[in-house]
């Protein structure tokens, strides 16, 4: 296996992150048939689109590769959002709503790590009841009502962090123009810092020896309670910050806005090549399963195609998404059969 | 070894399969003490008929939703499923028109439609290797979306009477308590999935398959066929869990019953479905979806915000899981022990 592994520094098919394909197909399909999806304006608009998907996703991948899943994850969006809305509505400052929005977050990740690990509840239930209360918190605080702010220089951080990074003005219409908003930067750095952590320290290995079996991980010495409460941490706060995402996108905090999200995210990770079952998977996949939902969603839309039409498309995305990483896999499983064969 | 801790196990044993009626009981008593604080009686008959009048739908979607996880999959298409297969054949059961035809066939076209839809369940989950959780999503999202196309933003109402009879007939009425016709149909059903997942060769494979799938596959069941099977009737079952809701409600519409594949998941974990599969009784179904029952009517004769009721819900669920867990875990020791003794003896 490990020759086979240095021998296989070429380009491999099956090595590109799983729904790599779907991606493309996607792409290729709307490119050529919806007229103004290939403009830079729209690329722009579907990167920010995606963004909070691609947050949500990412967290879900790490708790889905360590054999897990947090269903909670929409449901404290919509809290930690809620509760900075509020925060600001009180005249507080930006940065301290943001901690504490982040910091609540990452609070709920704990109680889901401890329910988990402590009251050996499934992770799937243990997340699916705190989906319940996160999302109760969530419409009680806010009253079931749309949170708005006062602009003020206390809030001035999220004018800010509206704005565009990048703005090139390519032609006159707006479809002309290329945009590279704050929310696209700051999701880039934060899913970076993400991937750089699974891949450079010891995060990746343990979150794999854990999803691919948990009592030989504790037996080889790694402290898996520990490890999985922080992961359910982590995806709490990145849940935390992708509210943040959704409050400065919308200039406004709705109770219900992260409703769903959670289902979309485990359905990107999976597109991904995440497998529930643990053990396996990727961060980036995810990404690209995020980015080609929401392109089915954008392209449709662009086309001015009804959304319960984008629904039953989706579903079929879904459905060829799955049977071409089935095929990538099973391509994959014949090309190191073969190399072993060679090999012997 | 004497006879009286072996007795005493039994007692034990026997305890623990029935988890879901000490949280009923726990429920019941919680709402009665504070009904009693309050100078008032909480379990009158006419209350009892209301909750179990609410819990046989809970108990048709927690049915087939148990059917699933038994097999350790998940059904999310299940309200989906409801709304199109209503909306696709709805308007066959309007009105009083002396040319329509017999309720019946409706009925049965939209209890064929949604066995089509699970047996496309059970092939993505089979022969494409998709998880359940995905495959039944992307039928959940599918068939919703076919549901709005069907009939856009119309509903579908004023239906046929005696096809209402289904949903809402009382057969009988004893002082406040009226035996409903939904509560026979129920009962029938519970009768007879419990005879067949206790009595039948298939029940017994759905069991093993989802104890240990591979297992089960080395020792010849086939767990394809069974899987599909299990799919089909449970998502047959959703499309009738959704006649029986247009029938109380008078209406079918593309957006109904959107939660229900979760209240179905709450209602079989609570009954003690054990969500990694392979273990559970249907007879659990009917206790968790008279608890939940109990706790929407309680919740809301305190007048307590909708809301807070979701909070609720989300405590119990872990809790209930919790302490059937443990239950589980004691009964398993239990078995073994008692298997042990039978078999030295």
């Amino acid at each position: 296996m490990s020759t086979h592994r240095a021998s296989s520094r070429r380009f491999r098919l099956a090595r590109l992150p799983n729904s790599i394909f779907a991606f493309l197909l996607v792409f290729m399909v709307a490119s050529l048939w919806v007229p103004r999806f290939f403009t830079p304006g729209n690329l722009s608009s579907l990167l920010l689109q995606s963004s909070i998907m691609i947050i949500l996703s990412v967290a879900m991948a790490l708790v889905i590769i360590a054999g897990g899943i947090d269903l909670s994850m929409g449901s404290v969006l919509s809290m930690c959002g809620v509760i900075m809305a509020l925060c600001m509505r009180n005249g507080l400052h930006a940065l301290v709503a943001i901690g504490i929005g982040l910091a609540i977050g990452a609070l709920f990740g704990l109680l889901n790590g401890l329910i988990v690990t402590r009251l050996r509840v499934p992770p799937f239930i243990a997340t699916f009841g705190s989906m319940g209360i996160a999302q109760s918190l969530a419409n009680t605080l806010s009253g079931r009502r749309t949170i708005y702010w006062e602009s003020g220089s206390h809030s001035s951080l999220v004018d800010l962090l509206k704005g565009d990074v990048v703005h090139i003005q390519l032609g006159p219409e707006s479809s002309m123009v290329f945009y590279i908003p704050f929310l696209v930067v700051l999701t880039a750095v934060v899913v970076g810092g993400v991937i750089f952590l699974f891949r450079r320290t010891v995060l990746g290995a343990y979150v794999h020896a854990i999803g691919e079996n948990e009592e030989v991980a504790r037996l080889s010495g790694i402290a898996t309670r520990s490890w999985t409460t922080l992961l359910y941490v982590i995806s709490g706060a990145l849940a935390g910050f992708a509210g943040l995402l959704m409050l400065i996108r919308t200039n406004s905090m709705q109770p219900t806005s992260g409703d769903w999200l959670e289902f979309v995210a485990v359905v990107a990770a999976v597109l991904g090549g995440n497998a529930l079952e643990g053990g396996k998977g990727s961060l980036v996949g995810a990404i690209f399963g995020a980015l080609t939902l929401y392109m089915v969603r954008n392209a449709l839309a662009l086309k001015g195609i009804d959304t319960s039409v984008t629904m039953v498309v989706i579903g079929a995305v879904l459905v060829i998404g799955m049977f071409l990483n089935a095929l990538a896999t099973r391509h994959e499983k014949k090309l190191s059969a073969r190399a072993e064969t060679e090999n012997a | 070894m004497t006879q009286s801790p072996l007795v005493l196990k039994r007692a034990i044993k026997a305890v623990t399969d029935f988890s879901s009626l000490f949280i009923l009981l726990a429920v019941l008593a919680f709402f009665t003490a504070i009904t009693a604080a309050a100078g008032d009686q909480y379990l009158t008959l006419s209350r009892i008929s209301v909750i179990l009048n609410q819990a046989c739908f809970l108990t048709v979607i927690g049915i087939a939703q148990a059917l699933a996880l038994l097999t350790g999959g998940i059904n999310l298409s299940i309200g989906s499923v409801m709304a199109l297969t209503t909306v696709l054949w709805g308007r066959m059961l309007v009105g009083n028109a002396p040319d329509a035809v017999h309720y019946i066939i409706p009925v049965l076209l939209v209890v064929g439609t949604g066995m089509l839809i699970g047996l496309v369940n059970g092939l993505l989950i089979t022969k494409l290797g998709m998880p359940p959780f995905i495959a039944t999503f992307a039928t959940m999202y599918a068939c919703r979306g076919l549901a709005w196309l069907a009939l856009g933003k119309k509903v579908i109402y004023n239906l046929n009477g005696d096809f209402r009879y289904l949903g809402t007939g009382v057969v009988a009425r004893l002082d406040g308590f009226s035996l409903t016709v939904p509560m026979f149909v129920v009962l029938i059903l519970l009768v007879a999935t419990s005879f067949m997942l206790r009595r039948t060769n298939f029940g017994r494979q759905v069991y093993f398959t989802g104890t240990n799938a591979i297992a089960a596959r080395f020792s010849g069941i086939r767990t394809d066929r069974v899987l599909i099977w299990v799919y089909v009737l449970s998502t047959g079952l959703a499309a009738f869990a959704g006649l029986l809701y247009g029938a109380r409600l008078n209406s079918f519409e593309p957006g109904m019953a959107v939660m229900a594949p979760f209240d179905a998941i709450t209602v079989a974990l609570i009954g003690g479905i054990a969500m990694s599969g392979g273990y559970g009784s249907i007879w659990g179904i009917l206790c968790g979806s008279i608890i939940v029952s109990i706790i929407y009517n309680g919740m809301n004769t305190l007048s307590i915000a909708s809301e807070l009721q979701t909070l609720v819900m989300g405590v119990l669920i872990i809790f209930a899981v919790a302490f059937n867990q443990f239950l589980i875990k004691r009964n398993m020791e239990l078995r073994n022990e008692l298997d042990e003794r039978t078999a030295s003896r």
